[in-house]
């Protein structure tokens, strides 16, 4: 049990002191190196100064992009209005690099004192920008070989109606999967990067800002689809508009010096940092709706029989309240209000913001409120040394609406029945028709809201002694914690004891806190030497994380009257909890990537690791890669109509994910024995020999550019898998233990192809027209279960050998025999005569109640993809498209289901002669899924807007420099096949698990936003 | 300042920046590689290991332990034992409740029953989980001497006791069962394992001089040879138990799993009293009268599926209401159907007189033997008894097989003819001894 016992007490206190003594000796070994060498730099050195502006093509700005002085260090970025300013410049003249994300890097010559003006022409490739995800330190898209993903989120920002972090990433991308399974406002989306790697742990990408790793955490809130699925998700509390660019890691070739927890791709935030020069203020200012897109057409008409004559009545609720002028879904509204200032000097550079937005859904009972706060400082003491500090803050409140397994307005109104009008008397019901309570009852029966407050923070420091090493030390963190309640509050009220019963005459009240830190420290060195045509580049570094969740929860029911909410008020059950799970990795790296003039490029690099999860019998893993970049196009032979750029790459790696915390030791957990009484049961049987699971993967690919860059293609292929995957096999009971034990033993493989191009079919002074395709897909298969041939990871959901992961399975109902008479499914001895698929063996169609369950479907994407065009016309109008596609997958229609094969209120439960036999035999029974589970793939207009930049004389009149104004949309029309409500809609995880399962879960809401920006 | 004039001094004295920088790169991965293997420790403040709680000062922890897990999923078996053998029928949108309230359980594809908790109606697993911690628990204290441990044999007793009656359970509820990952078992040999630590029971209660365990233990030990088909040694124990004697297994509002379930799942709309004991009567002098001891009332409302009427029954009038694990009440039945005859009329007319019903008389002996079966379901109703008297005693099934599953609503199927539930794949599939 050395160092992975998290027991007894003792141990604890040692293992404290270790790491603290780690961090001291890593820190001071640090401070030391920096105080032996600070005097070797140079004082901050004294000369001249270079300023200007950076535009595009189009006279416009460019925000973020970098100017670096030729064969200095001397180096700034351009502001909000494209601005630099670079100080200290020997001589009178100096030759300018700049680079920014999506442009060619241009060269200038300047000249001390007076304005320099450089405009920047787009690429569709571009191998000489920066990078600085998966690598030691920052290097040039050509040296790598693998694909990273860049995403100019400041462009986008600009111009598109981004109202999260996860919109800013969708369709931006190819291979990162968003499925945005809710429209409650404040809700978040499942994210995949080439498909699923685990069977039993996270599929979710890790996340960084700035370089340290945060939060990724998705559903953590109150469980307001119940079932154990939530909702809100910490990639809310990421401000896009405070987001310079991203960087995507997709898998395991590019992500092992991310080591362990970094099987599922590795997402980069880079936030916006000041520039040299004066105040620079930026503001934006964006009003909208949000709204339930044709809701009385949506939503489906019920049937049942009327109460009075037994006469089978159709009820179509959203319509019949429509056309009485009050639509049970209401228009929200949305506001957000964002100010930043950033400047600085050549040795102090600051980015300051704040943002404040109040985001309203379409039940009354969900909005959302916040604050944030961001300061980026950089300080240069020396030209050796840069201090980099990162902080944010976001507070505010998410007021969450019921739906899917916990009811609503989305539950009462799919459902709504005839039945509920009246009773046989005639006398009208307090349902009105709805399926249970009316929804202003729903609106003041249950709140649900999370507070969350959250601090991210980075130091970072580098140290450059010498032309050819650099080190830096960085410590991060991210403390967040989330204050979550539930309230079912006492109403005195016939009409609510009718429609909540207990929920409503005593009432109740759950709430709990998730307190999470994340603590990490990194240091690392770059040693680079030059050889002729050869340069070798030597890296190292060690990496320290920390995770810990404490949750703290309490409980308790019967409010003695209306007006107490308090849980000091309940009268009964009251229950309290608390629980933290802490995780630790050490890692240590090394890399050596060597370069032939500038164009052939190898790297070979390896980690080790060890994580507080693994097992006693595990001692440490590690993770190897290698990978290969050739600039073709730059070899003195290259000759290839057409192509002025091309570069090949490929790659391998590994990289792992760490098992879930404690699933490695036997334990027991307190319980409350009889008459109350302390008592232990037993909770974990534990496996000592549980490892990482290990994600493998090759990627070959090009980049290439065409017409002189005017169009350009990156074209990846990877394929890879994961070993030693963990499973969740369960205990047989007569051991004593509950549960599963988590043990390595399956396999996936996967396979997959990117594509992204990119093209500006058109460029001249007025008119530019720009526009991307990006296209992937993704196969994933189970190779291997540790001897068995599937594990069912939820209802419908199978793991199975040869199958691919995590796919529907069902009963495929094909035929029926029908009784003429009723049109319903016959039945012979007791036994409907519903026939179903007879498997992978083939044959005649056999008896539903013997029939095999079969292969139905993915539930995951197995393509996906978007076309962008922004066509910029008359200088100063443009008009961005979104539209994105998703495919190759099925998605269970739980609406169907309920209403259907439950609550029998389709048209095919009583005109059951107007359907097929197949049909009529589905929905004869609840044990039939093959009729719910159908194609979801669909095309949506996802973003358009048009924007304005106001003349600069108007832009004066408000006093500032630049203004401009944008109308947009989102949501806009959806292309599909899928018989559902909303392709995208799906409960988020919980008991419904791996599968796409849309079931009373609001759509995705269609908005309109207006946006204004100005610069000062 | 100070500190950076004396750094220049020894920088300049001593190293060179690529010395310094040599040391540094050689150093870290000397450091990183010793911090692989330390400061990994992680902190489980709502854990303890096993091997850290298996101590002798634990020992009645570890006892109390066992019996609140028994208690847990003893009232989850009521639930579904009431529901597979009609008292109790399933009123929720559920899917998942369904099948063992058809009698058609599905040993793969229905989870419910086999691997949830005892708080959702779980039972193959809580069950094993107290067997498991009762039979362990015993093991250690054989182990252990009396100076180690105070009241030794008073935990003996108490572990061997509880570990009996989860046999019973797992012997009645289940069609076979495993113990401690060995082989399948039939119903028979569970019992007979029963009854095995019943006698550890008595002898170690004999010794500690614990009477209520003791007692307990005769009741469980005439139930295991009931079920075996022992009636004289059935008869013989249960003769042995003091009127008044009850021991019930404790319930409390809270936590969820201290409640009573029986209660709760009813109240909670979950559940509704079957069709046949929503009116029983009692023949009397002047006509039916309610029979007192399967009283329920017509809550007025649905189910929560919101089409199944909703009866509720009140033998156990709240969440804290405890529910007989054995009693002299159980104990008697036992003599009446080993006996029959006027004894078993004596004694049925006794259990009625203590709940204000009319008395029984008859001579024949069919009619006796009927009663007693009868007073079996309606005086235990809700203890957990009447499935496996519906298996050993062969009894019409209730509602009857072949009849469509649930009029009023499409839950789909037909009744099963299930008496016992099938042992679940979690078992088959993960025991080396079985299959797994």
């Amino acid at each position: 049990m050395d160092g992975q016992s998290f027991f007894p007490p003792s141990a604890r206190t040692r293992a404290t002191s270790k790491t603290r003594a780690f961090l001291k000796t890593t820190l001071a070994l640090f401070a030391l190196v920096l105080l032996l060498l600070a005097p070797v730099g140079a004082a901050q050195a004294q000369g001249g100064t270079i300023s200007g502006v950076v535009l595009d093509r189009n006279q416009t700005p460019l925000e973020n992009a970098q100017v670096t002085v030729r064969g200095t260090r001397l180096g700034s970025q351009t502001d909000a209005n494209g601005r630099f300013r670079i100080a200290g410049v020997d001589g009178t003249t100096a030759t300018l690099e700049i680079r920014r994300l999506g442009y060619k890097m241009t060269t200038a010559t300047a000249s001390v004192g007076t304005e320099t003006r450089v405009s920047m022409e787009p690429a569709s490739v571009s191998l000489d920008a920066v990078v600085i995800t998966g690598q030691p330190g920052s290097t040039n898209k050509r040296t790598l070989g693998v694909d990273i993903a860049q995403i100019d989120a400041s462009s986008v920002t600009a111009k598109a109606p981004i109202n999260n972090f996860q919109n800013l990433i969708n369709g931006r991308a190819p291979g990162v999967t968003i499925l945005q399974n809710s429209g409650v406002i404040g809700s978040g989306a499942t994210v995949r990067i080439r498909g699923v790697s685990s069977f039993s742990l996270s599929n979710t990408p890790l996340i960084y800002v700035d370089g340290v790793r945060v939060d990724n955490s998705q559903g953590t809130g109150p469980q307001n689809q119940s079932f154990g699925a939530s909702t809100t998700t910490r990639w809310n509390d990421f401000n896009p508009d405070d987001i310079e660019s991203i960087e995507i890691v997709k898998g395991a070739a590019a992500a092992t010096l991310y080591g362990t927890e970094a099987a599922n791709g590795v997402i980069q935030i880079i936030t916006k940092k000041g520039a040299q020069g004066k105040p620079a203020w930026d503001m934006t200012v964006r009003g909208g709706t949000n709204e339930f897109a044709n809701q009385d057409s949506r939503i489906w008409t019920n049937y049942g029989p009327d109460p009075v004559t037994g006469l089978i009545v159709p009820l179509n609720i959203a319509k019949r309240e429509a056309d009485a002028g009050n639509p049970i879904f209401k228009t929200g509204h949305m506001q957000s209000y964002d100010i930043g200032v950033g400047g600085g000097s050549q040795t102090f550079r600051y980015r300051v913001s704040g943002s404040f937005k109040k985001d309203g859904g379409v039940t009354p009972t969900n909005d959302l409120k916040n604050y944030g706060g961001r300061a980026n400082f950089t300080l240069n003491p020396t030209d050796r040394i840069q201090i980099e500090s990162n902080l944010a803050y976001v507070t505010g409140r998410t007021n969450l609406a019921p739906e899917a397994g916990y009811g609503g307005t989305t539950w009462t109104t799919y459902y709504a029945t005839p039945t509920n009008l009246y009773n046989s008397a005639g006398v009208p019901l307090p349902n009105n028709g709805f399926y249970s309570a009316l929804p202003t009852a729903y609106d003041k029966q249950y709140q649900m809201y999370q507070d969350i407050n959250r601090f991210t923070g980075s130091v970072n420091v580098t140290h450059s002694p010498a032309s050819w090493f650099s080190h830096h030390l960085t410590l991060g963190t991210d403390q967040g914690l989330e204050y979550n309640e539930e309230l079912s509050a006492v109403h005195h009220d016939p009409n609510f004891s009718y429609f909540f019963g207990f929920d409503a005459d005593s009432g109740y009240k759950s709430v709990f806190t998730r307190q999470n830190t994340f603590s990490s420290l990194t240091y690392g060195g770059t040693l680079k030497n030059a050889f002729s045509a050869i340069t070798a580049s030597t890296s190292y570094g060690v990496d320290f994380f920390r995770r810990n969740t404490s949750y703290v929860s309490a409980y308790g029911e019967d409010f003695p009257g209306p007006g107490l909410t308090a849980l000091s008020s309940t009268t009964s059950a009251r229950t309290g909890s608390e629980t933290s799970v802490e995780n630790n990795t050490v890692g240590v790296y090394g890399q050596e990537q060597l370069g032939f003039r500038d164009r052939m490029f190898l790297t070979g690099g390896l980690r080790a690791d060890n994580n507080s999860s693994f097992g006693a019998n595990f001692k440490r893993v590690y993770y190897p890669k290698v990978s290969a970049s050739w600039v073709l196009s730059e070899e003195p032979f290259f000759r290839l109509p057409y192509v002025n750029t091309l570069k090949l790459r490929s790659a391998y790696g590994q990289t792992g994910q760490a098992p879930l915390p404690y699933s490695a030791v036997p334990y027991f957990t307190a319980t409350t024995g009889p008459n109350g009484s302390a008592a232990v049961t037993p909770a974990s049987r534990g496996n000592p020999d549980l490892g990482p699971e290990r994600g493998y993967e090759t990627e070959l690919g090009f980049d290439a550019g065409f017409l002189n860059d005017r169009a350009g293609i990156e074209f990846t292929h990877f394929t890879g898998g994961t070993r030693n995957a963990i499973l969740e096999q369960p205990v047989a009971p007569s051991s004593g233990y509950p549960g599963t034990q988590l043990v390595n033993a399956g396999k996936i493989s996967k396979h997959g192809d990117e594509i992204m191009l990119r093209a500006t079919p058109i460029a001249n002074a007025r008119t530019s027209w720009d526009v991307t395709f990006s296209t992937s897909t993704n196969h994933t298969k189970v190779v291997n279960l540790g001897g068995a041939t599937f594990i069912s990871p939820s209802a419908n959901i199978r793991h199975t050998v040869g199958y691919p992961v995590g796919a529907w399975w069902g009963k495929k109902v094909v035929d029926a025999t029908i009784d003429p008479v009723t049109g319903k499914v016959a039945s012979v001895s007791g036994v409907a005569q519903v026939f179903c698929d007879p498997g992978p063996g083939g044959g005649a169609e056999v008896l539903c109640a013997n029939a095999p369950l079969v292969f139905l479907g993915n539930t995951t994407p197995t393509s996906e993809g978007a076309f962008t065009s922004t066509i910029s016309f008359w200088s100063n109008f443009s008009i961005y498209t979104l539209v994105d596609f998703k495919g190759g997958y099925k998605k269970l229609d739980g609406n169907r289901r309920v209403r259907c094969h439950l609550f029998i209120e389709c048209r095919e439960n009583y005109y059951p002669k107007e359907f097929s036999p197949a049909i009529v035999g589905a929905v004869s029974s609840s044990a039939y899924v093959s009729d719910l589970i159908n194609d979801a793939s669909y095309t949506k207009l996802r973003e358009i807007s048009l924007s304005y930049n106001l003349p600069a004389s108007f832009a004066t009149r408000l006093g500032a420099a630049r203004a401009s104004v944008s109308i947009a949309g989102r949501n806009l029309h959806t292309w599909t096949n899928y018989k559902g409500l909303e392709p995208e809609a799906s409960f988020q995880g919980g008991a419904r698990g791996f599968g796409q399962w849309e079931q009373d879960v609001t759509p995705q809401l269609r908005s309109f936003v207006g946006t204004l920006r100005l610069n000062f | 300042m100070k500190l950076t004039r004396i750094a220049r001094r020894m920088t300049r004295a001593t190293m060179t920046t690529g010395q310094i920088i040599t040391i540094l790169v050689l150093s870290t991965p000397v450091l990183s590689c010793n911090l692989l293997d330390k400061g990994l420790e992680a902190t489980a403040p709502d854990k303890i290991e096993t091997s850290t709680l298996e101590i002798p000062a634990n020992a009645g922890l570890i006892v109390n332990s066992a019996i609140g897990n028994f208690e847990c999923a003893l009232k989850s078996y009521v639930v579904d034992a009431a529901m597979a053998s009609g008292e109790f029928m399933d009123a929720t949108a559920t899917a998942a409740n369904w099948a063992f309230d058809r009698r058609d359980t599905d040993p793969t594809a229905d989870t419910r029953y086999a691997t949830n908790g005892c708080d959702v109606y779980g039972i193959y697993t809580p069950i094993q989980v107290a067997r498991g911690t009762a039979d362990r628990a015993l093991e250690l204290l054989q182990g252990w001497t009396d100076a180690q441990v105070a009241g030794r044999q008073d935990l003996i007793a108490k572990a061997a006791a509880y570990a009996g009656y989860s046999r019973i359970l797992l012997g009645e509820g289940f069609c076979e069962a495993a113990i401690n990952l060995g082989p399948k078992l039939t119903s028979n040999a569970v019992f007979a394992s029963a009854e095995t630590m019943f006698t550890t029971a008595i002898t170690a209660a004999q010794a500690a001089g614990d009477q209520q365990i003791l007692n307990m233990a005769y009741v469980g030990r005439a139930r295991a040879r009931l079920d075996q088909g022992n009636k004289a040694g059935a008869a013989a124990d249960a003769a042995l138990v003091p009127s008044g004697f009850v021991m019930n297994a404790s319930s409390e509002n809270a936590p969820t799993i201290r409640q009573n379930r029986v209660q709760v799942f009813n109240q909670s709309r979950l559940v509704s009293v079957g069709a046949t004991y929503r009116n029983m009567t009692v023949a009397g002098p002047s006509g039916p009268v309610p029979d007192t001891r399967v009283a329920v009332t017509n809550a007025g409302q649905n189910g929560s599926d919101n089409r199944t009427p909703l009866y509720i029954q009140t033998k156990y009038a709240n969440s804290t209401s405890p529910i007989p694990i054995a009693s002299y009440k159980e104990a008697q039945l036992i003599i009446a159907e080993v006996q029959q005859g006027q004894t078993a009329v004596n004694i049925i007319n006794a259990l009625r007189a203590a709940n204000g019903l009319p008395a029984f008389s008859s001579t024949d002996p069919t009619a006796i033997a009927n009663e007693v079966t009868e007073a079996r379901k309606r005086e235990l109703f809700l203890e957990g008894q009447h499935l496996y008297d519906v298996r050993r005693l062969n009894l019409p099934l209730d509602p009857a097989a072949g009849i469509p599953y649930s009029t009023v609503y499409l839950k789909g199927g037909n009744y099963g003819t299930e008496r016992c539930f099938p042992l679940p794949d979690v078992e088959t599939l993960n025991n080396p001894n079985i299959g797994g």
